[in-house]
C-alpha cells in the first residue's frame, strides 16, 4: 500500500517540481561524469600526472557531496513542510508514525531512484563532453571514452548517501512533530522585520568587510607572488572571511532592504508596492540564511570559473616565457668543488641521441662562470647568512648576446661595465649600483640591464653579465645548451624514450631529505623537454578548468533549483493573493508586472553581488598578470571575466524566465 | 433616488454543449443608491453566480448589467479591472485579507492601486477605521486578530474607495452568532450612516433581516421579493422565515 501511495505522491510531485527534479538529475549527471573522469582509463594512459588529476577531482567530489547534502536536506525539509497537512491527515486517519516514516522514506527512495536513473542517462553524454574538453585542453585527439564501473558505483553510493543525509532531518522532524502542528502549523505567517535600519547597517558593514577582504586577498596573492612563498593559509583564511562577509551581507540585506522600503509610507502607497514588498519581506526574511549561503556558493562559482580560465592563460604564457626552446641542457655538478659530473652523458652523445628523435634546427650554448666568492650577494638580503652555496655567477657578454638574439632582443655592448640579470622578484629590489667588482685585474661599473625581462632557464637568483675578458681567469661552473628541433610535432612516446636515453645513474649529495649530507645514488637527466612541461601544464589546466566548471555548474544549478522550487511551491498561496488583487481591480498587466518584480527580486538578490565579483576578480587577475610581465594578456582576462559573467547570467535568466512563465500561467487571473 | 445597479434579462449558462446548467434564468431587477439589498435562496439557486456576474469576476451569457449607467458587457478587460477598483467594494465569507499585509495595508490597498496620494489615503483610512472600530488593529496582521475583527477590516477595505456598490458574499459564513450580529450591525451602520449601497448574499434569515429589501432566488429566477419598510427587524425576520418555508425550507433557520 505504501509503495502505491508513494508512487502516486512522487508522480504528483514530479509534475509540480519538474525544474527541481531535472536539476537534481543534472547534478547526479555531473557527479557521474566526474567520477568517471576520476577513474578514466584513457586519462590514466595519456596523462603524465594522472594521480594528482584524480586526487583533485576526488577532493572536489567530497566538497560537492557535503554542499549538495546540505542544500538537499534543506530542500527536502522544505518540501516536507509543504506537505505537513497531508501527513497530519494521514495521522488522523489512523496511520501511525512508523507508517508515515515508511511512506516518506519510500517516496525519498523513489525520488532518489528517478533522479539517479535520469541523471546517469544524462551523465553518459556529459562524461563524453567533459572528456572531449579535457582532451582538447590537453591538445590530444578526442576519442570516445569508456565508462568506469567504479565511477558508476561511486555515483550510486554518493547519490544514495546524499538522499539519506538529506532525509534524515525530515525523518526526525516527522517522528517528533505533533499532529496539531502538522495540520495547523502552516497557518502562521512571517512577521515583518524589526529594526530594518540595523539590518541595513549590518549589510553595509558586511559590504565594507567584503571589499576589505577582496583587497586583502589581492595583497596576499601579491605577497605570495613576490616572495615565492608557498604558505597559503592566510589566503585561505581571507577567502573564508570573504565567503562569511557574503553570507552576512545577504542575510542582512534580505532583512533590511525590504523592511526599510516598507517604512517609507509614500513609496509603498504606490500601486502594488505594499503587496510586492510584503510578499518579498516574508520570503526573504524566512530564507535569508539560505540566500546568504547561496550567494556565497554563487560567488565561489564565479571566482572559480574566472580563475580557471585565467590560469589557462597564465600557464600558456609562463610556458612561452620559461621554455623558449624545445630542449634545454644544464650540466649537473658532482659533489663539492663544483666540477662537472663524470657520470654525465657527454653533449656529443646526447646530441646524437636527439638527432635520432628529430633534426636539430639550432643550438645555442653558454656557460656560467664563478670565482667562488659572494661579492654580489653581499648587496642582497642574503648578505651575512653564511650560506656557502650562494656565490656569484658571471656570463660572458658574447654568450648573452647569442642567447637573446634568437628570442628577438638586440645585441648589447658593454664598456668596462656589468649588469645583473635577476630571476627573483625580491632580489630585483637589490641596489647594485655601488658594486665595483675587480675582475681579471680590472674594475667594472654598474649599468642597468638593457631589457627588463629575459628569463633564462637557470635555478639561480641572478647572474652578472660582463665583457668576455672579465671571465678569463674564472672557473666555468656550468654549461648550458638550448636546442630547437626541426619538426614541430611531438611524439610523446618517442620523447619519453629519448629522455630515458639521456638519463644516467649517479651519486649525489642528499641536500634536502632525511639524513641530509649523505651521498645517495639516483637517476639524473640534465635535459629538460619543453613538451613535457607543456604537457604537465596542459593537464593541470584541463583539470582546473573542468573541475571549476563542475563546481560552478553544480552550485549554479543547486541555487537555481532551490530558488525555482521555493517560488513554485508558493504558487497556491500566491494564486489566492493575486486573485484577491484581481478582485480589488488590479488588471492582468499590473499583476504580471508585480509577479515579475517579485520573482526577479527573489532570484537576483543572491545573484547580483556574486556576479559583480567578476569585476574585482578580473581586476586582481589583471594586476597580477601585469606583475608577472604578462601585461599584454590583460585584455583576455577582462574578456574571460565578462564571458563567464555573461554565460552564468544567461543560464540564470533562462531559469528565471522558465520559473516566471510557469508562475504567471498559474497565478495571474484574467477576467 | 439614483439607480446604481440594473439587470435586464440576465442569463448565465455553465458547462459544455452536451451538459448545460442554467445558473441564472432571465433575471431582471434594479438597485437604487443607498439601498441595502439581500439575495437569499437555497444552495444552487444562483446567488453566488449572480454576485459573480455583478462583480465582473464572471461574465453573463446574455442580458444587460449596468452599474452607474455603465454597461459591463461592453467593457474590455483592463476597463473592467479599473471599474472593479473604482466602483465596487467586496466583502467575502473567508475575509480575503492578504495574510502578508497588516490590517492598515489591507484597508488602504484599493487606494494604493488607484495611486491616490498618501495624504488622501491617510484621511480615508482614519475615516473608515474609526467608523468600523478597527483603529487599534491597524498594525496587526490578519492572523493576529479574531474572525469578527478581520471581517470588520474587510468591510473597511470595501468602503474606503466610496464605491457605488458594496458586494458581500456570505459575510457571516465564518463567524459565530455574536460576531455575525456585530458584523450585520456594522453593515447597517455602513448603509445608514455612510450611505453605502449594499448587495449582500446570504442563506441566513437573521442576516437577511438587517437588509431593507430581500430578493429570493430559486432555480436562477427571482421567486419572491420582500421590503422591510417600517417594520421591526423581528417582524421582518418572521416574514422572511415564512417565505423561506414556502420556498421549500431550504434556507437555514436560526
Amino acid at each position: 500500500m505504501f509503495t502505491k501511495l508513494a508512487v502516486r505522491n512522487v508522480r504528483r510531485q514530479m509534475g509540480n517540481y519538474l525544474i527541481y527534479f531535472m536539476t537534481v538529475a543534472f547534478t547526479v549527471a555531473l557527479l557521474f561524469a566526474v567520477n568517471n573522469i576520476t577513474y578514466s582509463k584513457e586519462l590514466q594512459a595519456l596523462a603524465k600526472d594522472y594521480d594528482s588529476m584524480s586526487d583533485m577531482l576526488t577532493v572536489e567530489t567530497v566538497f560537492v557531496f557535503l554542499i549538495v547534502s546540505f542544500l538537499l536536506s534543506y530542500t527536502t525539509s522544505f518540501m516536507l513542510k509543504l506537505r505537513k497537512r497531508e501527513f497530519g491527515t494521514y495521522l488522523t486517519l489512523g496511520m501511525n508514525r512508523r507508517n508515515i516514516l515508511t511512506l516518506f522514506l519510500c517516496e525519498t527512495l523513489l525520488l532518489c531512484g528517478v533522479a539517479l536513473g535520469v541523471g546517469i542517462l544524462m551523465g553518459l553524454a556529459i562524461f563524453q563532453c567533459f572528456m572531449a574538453l579535457i582532451m582538447k585542453l590537453m591538445e590530444m585527439p578526442v576519442v570516445v571514452s569508456g565508462y568506469s564501473p567504479k565511477g558508476l558505483r561511486l555515483t550510486v553510493i554518493l547519490v544514495v548517501s546524499i538522499f539519506f543525509v538529506s532525509s534524515l532531518g525530515s525523518a526526525l522532524y516527522l517522528k517528533r512533530v505533533s499532529i496539531y502542528n502538522l495540520i495547523h502549523g502552516e497557518k502562521k505567517t512571517e512577521k515583518g522585520v524589526r529594526n530594518p535600519g540595523t539590518w541595513l547597517l549590518l549589510a553595509l558593514l558586511a559590504l565594507a568587510f567584503l571589499l576589505f577582504h577582496i583587497w586583502g586577498i589581492y595583497e596576499e596573492m601579491k605577497r605570495l607572488l613576490l616572495t615565492n612563498a608557498s604558505d597559503t593559509s592566510d589566503l585561505l583564511q581571507k577567502i573564508c572571511l570573504l565567503a562569511a562577509s557574503l553570507v552576512v551581507l545577504h542575510i542582512a540585506a534580505a532583512r533590511g532592504i525590504v523592511g526599510l522600503l516598507l517604512k517609507n509610507k509614500r513609496r509603498k502607497s504606490r500601486g502594488t508596492n505594499t503587496f510586492l514588498w510584503r510578499q518579498l519581506s516574508s520570503s526573504l526574511t524566512a530564507n535569508s540564511v539560505l540566500l546568504g549561503i547561496m550567494a556565497a556558493l554563487l560567488g565561489f562559482s564565479v571566482i572559480c570559473a574566472d580563475t580557471s580560465f585565467i590560469d589557462k592563460i597564465l600557464e600558456e604564457e609562463a610556458l612561452r616565457r620559461d621554455f623558449p626552446y624545445d630542449i634545454m641542457y644544464a650540466s649537473s655538478l658532482s659533489g663539492a668543488g663544483y666540477v662537472q659530473n663524470p657520470d654525465a652523458i657527454s653533449q656529443e652523445a646526447a646530441e646524437e641521441a636527439i638527432e635520432t628523435y628529430a633534426d636539430i634546427e639550432s643550438c645555442h650554448r653558454y656557460a656560467l662562470y664563478t670565482t667562488g666568492e659572494s661579492f654580489f650577494y653581499s648587496f642582497t638580503r642574503y648578505a651575512g647568512t653564511g650560506d656557502n652555496l650562494l656565490h656569484d655567477y658571471y656570463m660572458k657578454l658574447s654568450d648573452f648576446n647569442e642567447y637573446i638574439q634568437p628570442l628577438g632582443y638586440e645585441s648589447v655592448t658593454l664598456d668596462d661595465e656589468f649588469f645583473v640579470v635577476v630571476n627573483d622578484r625580491e632580489m630585483a629590489k637589490t641596489d647594485w649600483s655601488k658594486a665595483r667588482p675587480m675582475l681579471n685585474g680590472k674594475e667594472y661599473h654598474y649599468t642597468a640591464a638593457p631589457y627588463e625581462e629575459y628569463k633564462i632557464f637557470q635555478y639561480i637568483f641572478f647572474f652578472v653579465v660582463v665583457p668576455d675578458e672579465a671571465v678569463l681567469q674564472m672557473h666555468a661552473e656550468s654549461d648550458f645548451a638550448f636546442y630547437n628541433l626541426v619538426d614541430g610535432s611531438y611524439d610523446l612516446d618517442s620523447l619519453k624514450k629519448l629522455q630515458q636515453e639521456l638519463t644516467y645513474r649517479t651519486t649525489v649529495i642528499d641536500e634536502f631529505a632525511f639524513g641530509a649530507g649523505e651521498e645517495i645514488e639516483k637517476e639524473v637527466c640534465d635535459y629538460s623537454f619543453c613538451e613535457f612541461s607543456r604537457q604537465e601544464r596542459l593537464e593541470t589546466v584541463a583539470i582546473v578548468v573542468v573541475g571549476a566548471m563542475y563546481l560552478a555548474a553544480i552550485f549554479l544549478l543547486m541555487v537555481m533549483a532551490i530558488l525555482a522550487l521555493k517560488t513554485l511551491s508558493n504558487l497556491p498561496d500566491d494564486k489566492k493573493r493575486y486573485r484577491l488583487l484581481a478582485n480589488l481591480g488590479t488588471g492582468t498587466r499590473e499583476q504580471s508586472r508585480t509577479l515579475f518584480r517579485q520573482i526577479f527580486s527573489f532570484f537576483f538578490l543572491p545573484f547580483a553581488v556574486p556576479i559583480l565579483l567578476s569585476v574585482p576578480t578580473a581586476l586582481i587577475a589583471a594586476r597580477l598578470m601585469q606583475m608577472c610581465d604578462f601585461a599584454d594578456q590583460v585584455g583576455k582576462i577582462y574578456l574571460i571575466a565578462a564571458s563567464v559573467a555573461a554565460v552564468m547570467t544567461l543560464i540564470y535568466v533562462l531559469y528565471f524566465t522558465a520559473t516566471y512563465l510557469i508562475a504567471k500561467r498559474n497565478v495571474i487571473c484574467s477576467d | 433616488m439614483n439607480q446604481i445597479l440594473s439587470l435586464k434579462n440576465v442569463t448565465k449558462y455553465y458547462g459544455s454543449k452536451t451538459v448545460v446548467t442554467k445558473a441564472l434564468d432571465g433575471l431582471s431587477f434594479d438597485v437604487t443608491e443607498g439601498e441595502f439589498t439581500a439575495i437569499m435562496g437555497a444552495s444552487g439557486s444562483g446567488k453566488s453566480t449572480l454576485l459573480n456576474v455583478i462583480s465582473t469576476i464572471d461574465r453573463a451569457s446574455s442580458g444587460e448589467i449596468t452599474i452607474r449607467g455603465q454597461e459591463l458587457a461592453r467593457m474590455k478587460e483592463n476597463k473592467l479591472s479599473d471599474f472593479r477598483r473604482d466602483q465596487l467594494g467586496f466583502v467575502f465569507q473567508d475575509y480575503n485579507l492578504l495574510d502578508t499585509l497588516t490590517i492598515e495595508e489591507n484597508i488602504v490597498l484599493p487606494l494604493n492601486l488607484r495611486r491616490e496620494s498618501l495624504e488622501k489615503t491617510q484621511q480615508a483610512l482614519q475615516r473608515v477605521s474609526a467608523a468600523l472600530g478597527v483603529e487599534k488593529l491597524l498594525n496587526r496582521f490578519p492572523y493576529e486578530i479574531s474572525g469578527g475583527q478581520r471581517q470588520r477590516a474587510a468591510c473597511a477595505r470595501a468602503i474606503i474607495t466610496n464605491p457605488a456598490l458594496v458586494l458581500a458574499d456570505e459575510p457571516t459564513g465564518a463567524l459565530d452568532s455574536k460576531n455575525s450580529r456585530l458584523l450585520m450591525e456594522t453593515f447597517q451602520m455602513m448603509n445608514q450612516t455612510l450611505h453605502s449601497t449594499i448587495l449582500l448574499v446570504t442563506h441566513d434569515p437573521v442576516v437577511g433581516s438587517y437588509a431593507g429589501r430581500i430578493l429570493f432566488l430559486k432555480d436562477g429566477k427571482i421567486w419572491s421579493e420582500l421590503y422591510r419598510g417600517d417594520r421591526s427587524r423581528a417582524e421582518f425576520h418572521r416574514e422572511i422565515l415564512s417565505v423561506t418555508s414556502a420556498l421549500g425550507g431550504e434556507c437555514d433557520v436560526y
